[in-house]
């Protein structure tokens, strides 16, 4: 009797704690209902200086091209009001790909350290945890594929579903083979035969986030994401054969396992439904938390949990989940690619590296002169870590970390090698071109065009899923991706290795 | 003045999409999302027919948290349950509680193409407010 008592007062307080006592602390954001501020510091950084609630400054790395976009949107209030988050360490920071996000910016890179109340948002993960991008190289040379890009396009658009609720054949059989997953990442896709010791070693943290709790990720996520496993989805989702047409430096270059004229394959994807229905879950719990723990919020959206709390591990340990899926659904998209090179021209595809955008790692960084292990969130950022880092495999430690920036599917794509200058950063640099044209201006501007014509005589076939993403996506909707790489290279956070021009692309 | 009825109209946001909702009342603001989100999916107003009625009960920690809740319910019955619904008729509200009926159809590819592939409703810049006599709520959606 005793215990079922407890019981039924246990689930009474869960109902209490989710209901009447339960009120949001809005807050007013720093910048409300005026123009953010920006000093500039040098020719690739901007200043945002702290001022009512935020506990430290914004910094936005942004030339004088690129400054004036961000400007248009409201990514600079994103990041002001990044900085009000308790336990925030270095400064709020955004990349040169920054635009407007919901609660972080895409672009946002902040770290919070536990020992000052530091915080862990699901918003500054985003809703696709461990969205990034898997390249892959063949040693195919370009002559070879040329005048077969068309079935090589088509087999890859056969081989790997795209598009919203886009399912495949079940790779996963049993719930335990689901939770499996979750915990181990690639370690599971190595024991399942689907990755090899090199994909491993070439994978952000070996495709395993520690930590993972897959008891944490509940029945929704695992009802929208276990028929995902192996599909591209949406949005801004790709997958693109290209081939290196430039090297910048050879040495890195050849490290990478990259050559000129040689044909690549880029995959950008993340954890799917699973990982949405995470966050989406956890913003609900954090909302109630923000309340517990009594954070003030100026963005709901910004909702959080102190990282010593049960809610924070909670989420944690569900976030981790879901990234290991997405490494695992990227490696098994990898895996049919593989199977499509290998029919078709009985080519071998390599894997270059795997990067993360949305994610929180616990990483050793240099805080006000002391060593200090802090929770860093990237949303839309890559880490790219300097050569010598001890986190780097043998066989890149003397090059640094490839850090892969997708451009837009019209113009090109660079691999860049993480510099020394990223410890400014949290050793993180851009992921991306940045959205110029919202989708609505997009479909206004491209909307009647012969968007995948003018393409084709560009030299690259496009496959999409969807003709509203593929004009939503169109390459001009983007920042020119070199202008992005230019101030990520001048800040010193990395450095360009190569450079791939596309030839035929898949959407979403 | 108090509106007579309820309506949506979209917005931009640089990657996404969002909605602002009017109503007279909270139950119909609520409800308003419904078509909304509807018309986001297939880029076409009143495209969903109501042939069919299922249960739908959701908690939310206020009025704004609820749009977001049942945003996100609409979602996972289309993803997960091939269900798109066109309306909603709320039985019962509180401060934190929604009860009623969803009514729509099953989703048909050849009638319901998707336009706007929605993946979340977020917590960015929710809010309600009371605007000459009408409540004016704004949702953004993940696309």
């Amino acid at each position: 009797m005793g215990r079922h008592r407890d019981k039924r007062k246990h689930r009474a307080s869960r109902a209490e704690e989710r209901t009447s006592k339960a009120k949001v602390l809005d807050a007013t954001p720093p910048y409300a209902g005026r123009e953010v501020p920006v000093v500039r510091l040098d020719a690739s950084r901007v200043r945002i200086p702290k001022t009512g609630p935020m506990h430290v400054d914004g910094i936005v790395f942004a030339d004088d091209t690129l400054l004036p976009s961000v400007r248009d949107d409201k990514s600079l209030e994103q990041v002001a009001n990044v900085a009000t988050l308790p336990g925030i360490v270095g400064p709020s920071m955004a990349m040169p790909d920054v635009h407007w996000g919901y609660g972080f910016p895409i672009g946002g890179v902040a770290a919070f350290d536990p020992a000052r109340g530091g915080v862990v948002s699901p918003g500054g993960v985003g809703y696709d945890i461990n969205c990034g991008v898997r390249l892959l190289a063949s040693d195919l040379e370009l002559g070879v594929i040329e005048s077969r890009i068309e079935p090589l396009v088509d087999a890859l658009f056969d081989a790997i579903p795209a598009g919203i609720g886009s399912t495949r054949r079940e790779v996963i059989a049993s719930e335990e083979e689901l939770d499996a997953l979750l915990a181990g990442g690639l370690e599971w896709a190595h024991g399942a035969g689907l990755a090899t010791d090199h994909d491993i070693e070439r994978v952000e943290e070996h495709g395993r986030i520690r930590g993972a709790r897959p008891e944490a990720v509940g029945e929704r996520a695992r009802t929208r994401g276990r028929p995902q496993l192996g599909t591209l989805g949406s949005g801004n989702h790709f997958a693109e054969v290209g081939v290196v047409d430039e090297v910048f430096d050879e040495t890195k270059a050849q490290a990478f396992g990259l050559a000129k004229g040689r044909v690549t394959l880029m995959i950008h994807s993340g954890s799917r439904g699973l990982g949405h229905q995470v966050c989406t879950d956890f913003l609900g719990t954090m909302l109630r938390a923000s309340s517990k723990y009594g954070v003030p919020l100026v963005d709901r959206q910004l909702a959080c949990a102190p990282i010593e709390s049960r809610e924070a591990e909670a989420y944690l340990g569900a976030m981790a989940a879901a990234a290991n899926f997405a490494f695992v659904n990227r490696q098994v998209m990898a895996t049919w690619a593989r199977e499509v090179f290998a029919r078709l021209f009985d080519a071998a595809l390599t894997t270059v590296y795997d990067v993360c955008h949305n994610i929180a790692t616990w990483e050793e960084h240099v805080v006000d002169g002391k060593e200090r292990c802090v929770l860093v969130h990237r949303k839309g950022a890559t880490r790219a870590l300097p050569p010598g880092d001890r986190r780097l495999p043998r066989s890149l430690r003397d090059a640094g970390q490839p850090v892969i920036i997708p451009g837009d599917m019209g113009r090109y794509s660079f691999v860049l090698a993480g510099a020394p200058g990223s410890s400014a950063t949290f050793h993180s640099a851009c992921h991306g071109a940045g959205r110029r044209l919202s989708r609505s201006a997009a479909q206004r501007v491209f909307g009647r065009t012969d968007l995948e014509g003018n393409l084709r005589a560009q030299g690259i076939l496009v496959r999409g899923a969807s003709r509203a993403t593929v004009v939503e996506e169109a390459p001009l909707a983007y920042k020119d991706v070199a202008d992005v790489v230019g101030v990520v290279e001048s800040a010193g956070l990395a450095t360009k290795v190569a450079r791939l021009r596309p030839l035929g692309v898949i959407k979403g | 003045m108090l509106a007579s009825v309820a309506s949506h109209r979209f917005f931009e946001h640089t990657g996404d999409f969002g909605v602002e909702l009017t109503a007279p009342t909270e139950e119909s603001l609520l409800a308003e999302l419904v078509p909304a989100f509807a018309a986001l999916l297939t880029g076409v107003e009143g495209v969903v027919e109501a042939r069919e009625s299922v249960p739908v009960e959701v908690e939310g920690i206020d009025l704004s948290d609820l749009l977001v809740v049942l945003g996100n319910e609409l979602l996972y019955r289309f993803e997960a349950e091939g269900f798109l619904a066109a309306e909603l008729a709320v039985e019962e509200l509180t401060e934190t509680r929604l009860v009623g009926a969803l009514r729509g159809e099953r989703y048909d590819p050849e009638r319901h193409p998707i336009a706007r592939p929605a993946k979340a409703v977020t917590q960015h810049g929710v809010g309600v407010e009371a605007r000459d006599g009408e409540l004016v709520a704004r949702v953004i959606f993940d696309l």
